[in-house]
């Protein structure tokens, strides 16, 4: 009998699916839309990061709905942002140049523009005194399309004595963590990356980010922006634009903004980023070619 | 449904009788049920600890797979990777037993899944779509035989970002469950088969036994008491088999031996009734062996007594071995050879004595004798009497052992039956005796001259005699039953009753006098004696009263009596013993708290018939009024006499409504005429009430205030009553309070002689006094004359004062001459009473003479009551006076009959103006006239004249205008004392003054 029943009722149950989201709930009746940030960080932290700021634009605005999603590497961000797969989105300086051809436009950027500049990281026990001295040696960077963490410093190291394609060997580590982990266990003679990994990494981590110090570091540029797809209606862009820059208004919008850590978000358009095309051209002159 | 019913009772009974019939199926049916039921919970309980320990398992894998899902699936979820995603997913396809696993997007949506044609789309049946609803916790969507599904959330920094979901089938642990339970099933019917074997085998073994039990027992039952059971076996049912051929053994004899019991127990039976009806010893001693010899049946019953001479002799006999006792004796002496069976034995220590095999010893004395009557058991039992052991029964019996435990018990429960009847007929014997003596006794008591009374200890009268009744009065029948209180007089107090029981609790008896009560309600004196009686045990019982009348006796005490309380004229209580009754009456009231009232009654102008009769009537009169008195009141009541013509009447439970009828019965009785010596005499008389406890708590007050009552009732017109009230003390009381007051006030030096001034209107100058007489009394102060010289004149008091402040005045005078005042006069009242003696005149001299002054300076105030009465006599006495060269004055002139004949009779030098005309002289004309026509009058008549109660200048003026001398009053001074009027004297004679009294010139 107790055979029979289980047999019975295995039979009886087989979940069934729909192509349509069947049972709307309230707050998933507007448009939804798809944020990508570059890959910044891993996928975990970019979501403790960035997920309060959406969660925070999303309480306050009732026409749209934003969902914050990862992208494992540059690669994959890259391939989702020129596939145009993303409706809003945080690209690099030089992501955000290259976007302008998929039909994407600056909308906002990250304030603190002096921030936005190349740091080359030694160990604090190495003999590394002068930038010379990684002749031979390894450099790590994060990836080879990061503007301020790999490209930046690869043309300060240029244009300080080294050919950065035959002097040292260029490893690319995939991320920030990874780029500043790699001087530090010693895989790499110095590492590359930018002022805002390497504070939260020092203040995560101090007893670590004590063996390093900053060695080099290059001049500014423009930060990351903020980019919407042209077919995003201009009404959706503004209301999530208000609450970005509005965020370093209230107490609750500055811890969020130190966590990034930025003081605020400003407006931008197209052609504040006019000075990071002419460094493209000039990077991919004299250093490496780089499609843009 | 009745059918049914029917159907299932039917059953019930059938399934019943085929297991109540044989032990063998209810052991069978037992072994197996029981096996069936342990084997089968046991399998169930295996397989059921086996599933949820295997379904508990797959729960945990599912939870397992579902959280290696979550966590390996979070950073694809969150980068939409569904590649990724569906490369961990394909990883689990193999997984055993695994339905299907899911990565859903917290809406349902399917990012990944074992079976990739579901991405994309959405959950869409209910199952699925709880979770939606339900938090982000690990859930359990089913949990049943099938099928296991469970979801775990995946969760990115405690964001929740999707679902893995595993649904797993129960396929495995199902087929190891079925294994498990066939298994069971097998090993239980396997067991069940054989405790059923078993069971059958062991019940053939043990029931085999019991039936051929069975067979014996019913054999026995059809009467074959022979047949015994051959089981042998040393198991229980062996035991059973010997116990119960030893039962059968035992009953066999039992039978017999009941028999024999029952004819014992018969035979006592019988012998019972014989005790109770046969009132013959001999009969009843051989009617018990004969019944003992027939029923039982023994061959020889006899009863023993040992005798003086030390053999036993048989009182009764019976049986038809009665020759036995022709060959052998029976001694008490122990050392014969003839005091060793057990008669002899049984008598000596008192206890029954049995040979169950009598004949065991060849040697024995009684042998050859029992051999030859074929006795093979005897059996001898004790008898007492009186509590001692009086001799025993003999049984004789040819049966060998004859006598088991319950004969003995028998045998001695009939010889105690016989001890008993024995016992029984010397007590009736006794009885009879007593009952004899009783009778004596009674005559004694019936006959006896003494009133006897017997009570029980209930105080109750049991029994009386002849001479009771003749005393009381009461036949025997009115009080037997009742308290011996009905006999009470109620003359002897509570007290004397708890005395007198009291001595007969402590010795035992008590003797005295006491008066009793007749039913005829007379009261007589008896002598008594109590006497307490007890039982043989102590106990008290009776209470027995003896008692003669003596009536005879205490008339002639109380003859003697009389003399001494009673008054010898009218025969009534005296003083003496009215006074003892009154006490005794209040006592009484006091404690029945009811009332007392006292009469006390005077005969109206009793004098009178004793100064115009003589003595000789009055006495008889006084006889007369006794014994009206004694007709109007009731026996209880006293009436004594007091002396005189007072008599007291004490009505005992009595206020004051019934006092005034007594009172009013007395005046009617009283004021019919009297014969007395061949005269018709009428009186009357006056009577005061007072009661007691209303008016007074004690004996004196009492009759004092009804004394006072009576008084008013005099003064209230007599012939009638009064009872006494607390007003009277304004009147008439205070009047014989102040007489009895007055009486002692001489001897208590309480009188004063106050002296009032008397001057010469023409130059003031103080020429004489009047001496006046104060009452200085302790408590009431200072009293006047006008209200004590009234009484003292009414009581003759009035002489014995006058006489002392006579004495005084002279005294006085004496003194103050002494002192240089030798012109000084001193007026001196008389009362009518002085003039009534014989020796006034001789009183005056003696004082003149004693204190050696001149006649002339005593100034004597007469009334004219005085020159009224007995006017010869007082005529001579005032002749003689004035011839002495005494002054006389007439007092209060104008308010009597102011004959001028009496001025011309009496030798009068002096007429004194009543104060009552000096008072109005200036308001009143015809005052005013008639002071002074009095005075011209007097001086017409060469007579002095003095006003009295001068009190204001514009009187004295008017006085001295009419050619008045002389005159006293407050406006020249009150009357002083001796030292005040002194100093009086001292100032006024050299400065006299008219405006201003001298008193208050004096200060004083």
């Amino acid at each position: 009998m107790l055979i029979a029943c289980s047999r019975q009722q295995e039979a009886a149950y087989q979940p069934t699916f729909t192509e349509k989201f069947q049972a709307p709930l309230k707050e998933y009746v507007v448009k939804e839309y798809v944020v990508g940030v570059h890959p910044l960080h891993n996928p975990k932290r970019l979501l403790e990061i960035y997920g309060p700021i959406l969660d925070y634009a999303n309480t306050r605005i009732r026409e749209a709905h934003f969902k914050l999603e990862a992208a494992r590497n540059y690669e994959e961000f890259d391939k989702k942002l020129y596939a145009g797969y993303y409706d809003l989105a945080m690209p690099n300086p030089y992501q955000t140049v290259r976007a302008f051809k998929y039909g994407y436009r600056v909308f906002a950027k990250m304030g603190d523009d002096e921030e936005f500049r190349g740091i080359i990281l030694v160990r604090k026990d190495s003999r590394i005194h002068e930038v010379t001295d990684l002749r031979g040696k390894v450099v790590a960077y994060p990836a080879k399309t990061a503007l301020a963490a790999t490209m930046m410093p690869q043309y300060y190291l240029q244009t300080h004595g080294l050919d950065v394609n035959s002097d040292i060997e260029n490893h690319y580590v995939g991320s920030q963590e990874s780029s500043i982990l790699n001087v530090l266990r010693g895989h790499a003679a110095a590492a590359a990356t930018w002022p805002l990994p390497w504070k939260t990494f020092s203040v995560e981590y101090p007893e670590m980010a004590n063996q390093l110090e900053v060695k080099w570091q290059t001049a500014p540029l423009l930060n990351n922006s903020w980019v919407a797809r042209s077919d995003v209606p201009q009404a959706v862009v503004d209301l999530f634009k208000t609450q970005l820059l509005s965020l370093n208004e209230t107490a609750e919008g500055k811890r969020m903004l130190e966590r990034l850590p930025i003081s605020r978000f400003e407006a931008a358009t197209n052609d504040n980023y006019l000075p990071v095309i002419t460094f493209l051209e000039t990077f991919s002159n004299s250093v490496r070619e780089i499609e843009w | 449904m009745v059918r049914l019913l029917h159907f299932y009772s039917m059953l019930r009974d059938r399934i019943m009788a085929f297991w109540e019939h044989s032990i063998r199926r209810q052991l069978v049916l037992s072994f197996g049920l029981v096996t069936l039921l342990v084997m089968t919970s046991f399998s169930y309980l295996m397989y059921v600890q086996q599933r949820d320990f295997l379904y508990g398992t797959d729960a945990d894998r599912a939870k397992g797979l579902a959280r290696a899902l979550a966590s390996s699936s979070a950073s694809l979820v969150l980068t939409n990777d569904i590649a990724g995603l569906q490369e961990v997913l394909q990883g689990l396809v193999d997984a055993p037993d695994l339905k299907f696993a899911l990565v859903l997007s917290p809406q349902g949506e399917v990012l990944g899944a074992t079976n990739p044609k579901l991405i994309r789309r959405y959950v869409n049946d209910e199952i699925s779509k709880r979770l939606l609803d339900v938090p982000a916790e690990f859930t359990t969507l089913i949990d049943d035989d099938a099928l296991i599904d469970v979801a775990m959330p995946i969760k990115v920094s405690n964001r929740h970002v999707g679902w893995a979901r595993v649904e797993m089938t129960r396929r495995s642990s199902n087929a190891n469950l079925n294994l498990l339970q066939a298994t069971g099933l097998g090993f239980s019917l396997l067991a069940v088969i054989a405790s059923f074997v078993l069971a059958a085998w062991l019940s053939w073994r043990l029931t085999g036994k019991l039936y051929h039990l069975i067979h014996v027992m019913k054999a026995v039952e059809n009467g074959n008491r022979k047949l015994r059971s051959d089981v042998t076996t040393r198991d229980e049912v062996g035991k059973l088999a010997q116990s119960f051929n030893r039962m059968l053994d035992t009953l066999n004899y039992s039978e017999h031996e009941l028999g024999r019991i029952n004819r014992l127990y018969a035979a006592w039976t019988e012998s019972s009734e014989v005790i109770v009806r046969q009132k013959n010893e001999v009969l009843l001693l051989n009617s018990i062996c004969q019944i003992l010899a027939e029923r039982v049946p023994f061959e020889l019953v006899w009863i023993g007594v040992p005798g003086d001479d030390g053999w036993v002799h048989p009182v009764a006999l019976s049986g038809i071995s009665s020759n036995y006792l022709k060959l052998i004796r029976v001694s008490m002496d122990v050392a014969k050879h003839q005091g060793q069976g057990p008669v002899s034995k049984a008598i000596i220590a008192g206890v029954h004595n049995v040979f169950n095999n009598f004949l065991e010893d060849a040697d024995a004395y009684w042998y050859a004798a029992a051999v030859k009557f074929n006795f093979n058991s005897v059996g001898a039992f004790p008898i007492s009497r009186g509590g001692k052991v009086y001799g025993c029964i003999a049984v004789y019996s040819s049966e060998l052992n004859f006598f088991s435990s319950e004969h003995i018990d028998l045998m001695s429960g009939l010889a105690d039956d016989v001890t008993f009847a024995l016992d029984n007929l010397d007590r009736e014997q006794q009885q009879r005796t007593a009952a004899i003596k009783l009778e004596q006794a009674a005559t004694v008591f019936e006959y006896s001259k003494e009133g006897i009374m017997v009570t029980d200890a209930n105080n109750k009268i049991v029994s009386v005699n002849r001479s009771f009744v003749e005393i009381t009065g009461y036949a025997a029948e009115e009080v037997i039953g009742q308290d011996p209180k009905i006999l009470s007089s109620g003359l002897q107090s509570r007290e004397f009753y708890e005395g007198m029981w009291a001595a007969v609790l402590e010795t035992g008896s008590w003797q005295g006098e006491i008066w009793d009560r007749r039913k005829n309600g007379e009261v007589y004196p008896e002598a008594l004696t109590i006497i307490r009686v007890k039982n043989v045990d102590g106990v008290f019982i009776n209470h027995l009263a003896i008692f003669s009348d003596i009536s005879e006796r205490k008339i002639a005490q109380e003859r003697i009596q009389q003399l001494a309380h009673y008054d010898v004229l009218t025969g009534l209580p005296n003083r003496v013993l009215f006074s003892d009754r009154l006490e005794q009456a209040i006592i009484s009231a006091q404690r029945n708290h009811t009332k007392i009232a006292l009469l006390f009654l005077d005969i109206d102008r009793f004098k009178q018939i004793n100064d115009t009769l003589g003595h000789g009537a009055g006495d008889l009169m006084l006889q007369n009024v006794g014994q009206r008195l004694l007709s109007c009141v009731r026996e209880q009541d006293t009436v004594s006499r007091q002396g005189g013509d007072e008599f007291i009447v004490v009505l005992s439970d009595a206020g004051i409504a019934g006092a005034e009828l007594v009172a009013q019965k007395i005046l009617q009785s009283i004021i019919q005429p009297y014969s007395i010596e061949g005269h018709d005499l009428r009186i009357t008389a006056s009577v005061g009430i007072a009661v007691y406890p209303d008016h007074a708590q004690d004996s004196e007050s009492l009759i004092r205030f009804a004394d006072v009552a009576m008084y008013q009732a005099k003064e209230n017109g007599r012939n009638c009553y009064l009872s006494f009230h607390p007003d009277m003390n304004e009147s008439s009381y205070e009047r014989l309070k102040l007489e009895n007051a007055l009486r002692g006030a001489l001897e208590r030096d309480e009188l004063r002689v106050y002296y009032q001034a008397q001057v010469n209107l023409q130059d003031g100058s103080v020429i004489g006094c009047e001496a006046l007489v104060r009452w200085l009394h302790p408590e009431l102060g200072m009293i006047y004359p006008d209200k004590f010289i009234p009484l003292a004149e009414e009581t003759g008091l009035i002489v014995s004062i006058n006489h002392w402040v006579l004495e005084q005045a002279i005294k006085q005078c004496r003194a103050w001459r002494d002192a240089g005042f030798e012109t000084l006069t001193m007026s001196v009242n008389l009362s009518a009473m002085q003039f009534r003696q014989h020796n006034l005149l001789q009183q005056v001299r003696d004082l003149l003479h004693k204190y050696d002054l001149p006649p002339g300076v005593l100034d004597l105030e007469l009334t004219e009551g005085i020159l009224m009465q007995g006017v010869e006599r007082t005529l001579a006495t005032l002749h003689e006076l004035s011839a002495m060269g005494v002054i006389l004055s007439l007092d209060d002139f104008g308010t009597g009959y102011s004959s001028l004949s009496y001025l011309k009779r009496f030798p009068i030098q002096q007429l004194k103006i009543d104060q009552s005309f000096v008072r109005d002289v200036i308001s009143d004309a015809s005052d005013a006239t008639m002071v002074r026509t009095i005075i011209l009058m007097a001086h017409s008549l060469k007579l002095d004249v003095i006003a009295e109660g001068v009190e204001t200048q514009e009187q004295a003026a008017f006085l001295m205008q009419c050619g008045c001398e002389r005159a006293q009053g407050y406006h020249f001074s009150p009357p002083v004392t001796a030292q005040d009027f002194e100093k009086l004297l001292r100032l006024g004679l050299g400065n006299p003054r008219y405006d201003l009294p001298l008193s208050k010139q004096l200060n004083l």
